[in-house]
């Protein structure tokens, strides 16, 4: 598929086959990853085709649920009327048990059921995520889509989030697309990632084939160690970056230059 | 407390505010029946609304045709613009918008102007050639700025801009016609814009409240769509809302709310915006509570205004656009001072 923000063309001829399990999307800054969620989404009209077993996304909203990279912090909303908006399509004045129920038994599973009365605004950015994670599970989706869904949460809470997106995505079968900056997170919870690069997709496999130390330099610009981790799993142990290496160098080389300059002028002299 | 009790818990709380503030709307409206330059005991209002014709006809003549309209339309023009303010907040995600924002009354106010100062405008309507001439360039104003709204590249700022934009356009006409006309032309336009409810007669005050009683349900009926708003604009298109499509169904029926109250009250400022400030820090922004709360506390501000505005100096009638001002900033200026952390 291709989309285009007016005349500047973002994704460029994608072509990707994602099958259940969890894949994360990386990339550096404005590859086009969140432009790629938000047309897996149907929010974006596109030209080609994204299709969910075989039918096209934008017709089975119900089935898919997205969680954008903006979280709603200043809404005076409690986390329980955010979490009912999960199932938007059916609330009607008077919510039924069933909807409450299942609103506030997915806090429990995400172990927050304890800030269900509180107001968003009066949430960490941390908690705020987790609500939003819980609102999306809630959907009980066959799509899930969450755009850097650990960028506000502490360690802990980013090992429970991923641990918990494992389990959800096992259990009930789902396709799970992720963005993600953290090469090493995505390793260690992916089935598979794709490499997103200027709007093209690099590489697209098992963490073990796609997270090598030449991806790292072509896409990111970076030189870098990758060993294996104590699961087989590919782990990134990043240097330095090359455009930053190449300026000290050719500063150094430019000092150096300029010294043997004004030595040469005051023998000179 | 399991899922259910967590949820009543928040409901229930929300509902007893909804109750005791329409609680304070009908006290406020009695009062507001009550007070003139002849005041009334409570009984005697009452008496006179529920069994006229058990009634001395003085006392009915003061209430069914002097007070019962003017506090009607105080009640509606307040639910009218409590509730224009709350979607507007809503659809531009902005706590500074409000029907005025979009610069409707100061084109209403120019449409009064033209038929107050040049005589334009339909001289065959009488006295209901100025709000004639007000709700026509009320809505002219709305149908540029919805015209805006519908091309492809319109987003929230863009509205607010444009909405801006008008106000300065028709205020520098409103100065204009001013400039032209005589000191008493100047001076009639001024307390037009001042606003007044003793312009409401059995004849207008039904075309309020049928008009807030459409909108009313229009928004109510989009009330789950209308709080998805809060969670931003992917967020709500990727639960299923036609979130362009909302924003100019909203805008329609905002624009309709204030058009047809600046029409027949003039300019009445400060309700539109603080109104729903004041539901939202009381019950959030759960459509289902904010926006009845937004324009029950509209209709709380505009009666009691009105009843201030007959006893501030008695045997005059104080105008109401000052009134709500001064009423309702202190109020507010107490809420935004004893809450903690953010106010929207």
């Amino acid at each position: 598929m291709v989309f285009s923000y007016g005349d500047r063309e973002v994704l460029k001829g994608i072509s990707l086959d994602m099958g259940k399990g969890i894949t994360s999307v990386i990339g550096p800054n404005a590859a086009g990853k969140s432009t790629l969620m938000r047309c897996m989404a149907g929010l974006y009209d596109h030209s080609g085709t994204i299709s969910l077993d075989g039918k096209a996304v934008s017709d089975i909203p119900k089935q898919i649920a997205y969680m954008p990279q903006e979280m709603p912090e200043k809404t005076s909303l409690t986390v329980m009327e955010v979490m009912l908006m999960g199932r938007l399509d059916r609330l009607r004045w008077k919510v039924c048990a069933e909807d409450i129920e299942a609103a506030y038994s997915t806090l429990e599973d995400m172990g927050i059921e304890e800030i269900s009365s509180r107001r968003m605004n009066e949430l960490s950015g941390g908690q705020c995520q987790m609500v939003m994670v819980a609102q999306c599970l809630m959907r009980d989706p066959d799509l899930l889509l969450m755009d850097e869904p650990s960028n506000n949460l502490d360690l802990c809470r980013q090992l429970e989030m991923f641990e918990t997106a494992r389990t959800v995505a096992e259990e009930r079968g789902l396709l799970m697309v992720m963005v993600l900056h953290d090469i090493n997170l995505a390793s260690k919870y992916s089935d598979r990632i794709a490499v997103l690069s200027e709007g093209t997709v690099y590489g697209h496999g098992a963490p073990g084939e796609v997270i090598t130390e030449e991806m790292l330099r072509s896409v990111y610009g970076i030189h870098s160690k990758v060993t294996e981790d104590e699961y087989g799993l590919p782990h990134v142990h990043p240097k330095h970056s090359l455009r930053m290496h190449r300026r000290r160098t050719d500063t150094k080389s430019s000092v150096c230059a300029q010294s043997e300059y004004k030595e040469g002028f005051y023998e000179q002299s | 407390m399991d899922g259910h009790g967590v949820y009543e818990a928040i409901v229930g709380r929300k509902v007893t505010i909804l109750l005791i503030c329409a609680a304070a709307v009908f006290v406020f409206f009695i009062l507001d029946l009550m007070t003139g330059a002849s005041m009334m005991a409570p009984g005697e209002v009452l008496h006179a609304v529920i069994f006229p014709g058990q009634t001395d006809d003085g006392t009915v003549a003061i209430v069914w045709s002097i007070r019962l309209p003017v506090a009607i339309m105080a009640v509606a023009v307040g639910l009218a613009l409590g509730m224009a303010g709350a979607e507007m907040q809503t659809i531009l995600d902005n706590p500074l918008a409000d029907p005025y924002t979009l610069g409707v009354s100061t084109a209403a106010a120019f449409g009064a102007g033209l038929f107050m100062v040049l005589g334009i405008g339909i001289t065959a309507a009488g006295q209901y050639a100025v709000p004639i001439n007000a709700f026509v360039f009320a809505c002219l104003s709305c149908t540029i700025i919805y015209l805006i709204a519908r091309a492809k590249s319109a987003d929230r700022n863009k509205i607010i801009l444009s909405g801006i934009a008008m106000l300065f356009l028709f205020q520098s006409f409103v100065s204009l016609i001013q400039y032209m006309g005589t000191a008493q032309q100047q001076s009639s336009l001024l307390f037009w814009m001042f606003g007044s409810l003793q312009r409401a007669t059995w004849t207008n005050v039904p075309i309020v409240v049928v008009a807030v009683a459409a909108v009313g349900i229009l928004f109510a009926a989009n009330g789950w769509k209308l709080t998805s708003l809060k969670l931003g604009d992917s967020k709500a298109m990727s639960l299923g809302v036609n979130v362009s499509n909302l924003r100019r169904q909203v805008l329609i029926g905002v624009s309709i709310l204030t058009a047809v109250a600046v029409s027949f009250t003039g300019t009445i400022g400060f309700v539109g915006l603080v109104g729903p400030h004041m539901a939202r820090m009381l019950v959030g922004d759960d459509q289902r509570f904010f926006l009845p709360l937004s324009a029950i506390m509209g209709a709380m501000l505009l009666s009691l205004s009105s009843t201030l505005s007959k006893v501030v100096s008695p045997g005059l009638i104080f105008p109401i656009g000052i009134i709500t001002s001064f009423i309702g900033v202190p109020f507010f200026m107490m809420l935004i001072l004893r809450k903690k952390g953010a106010v929207y």
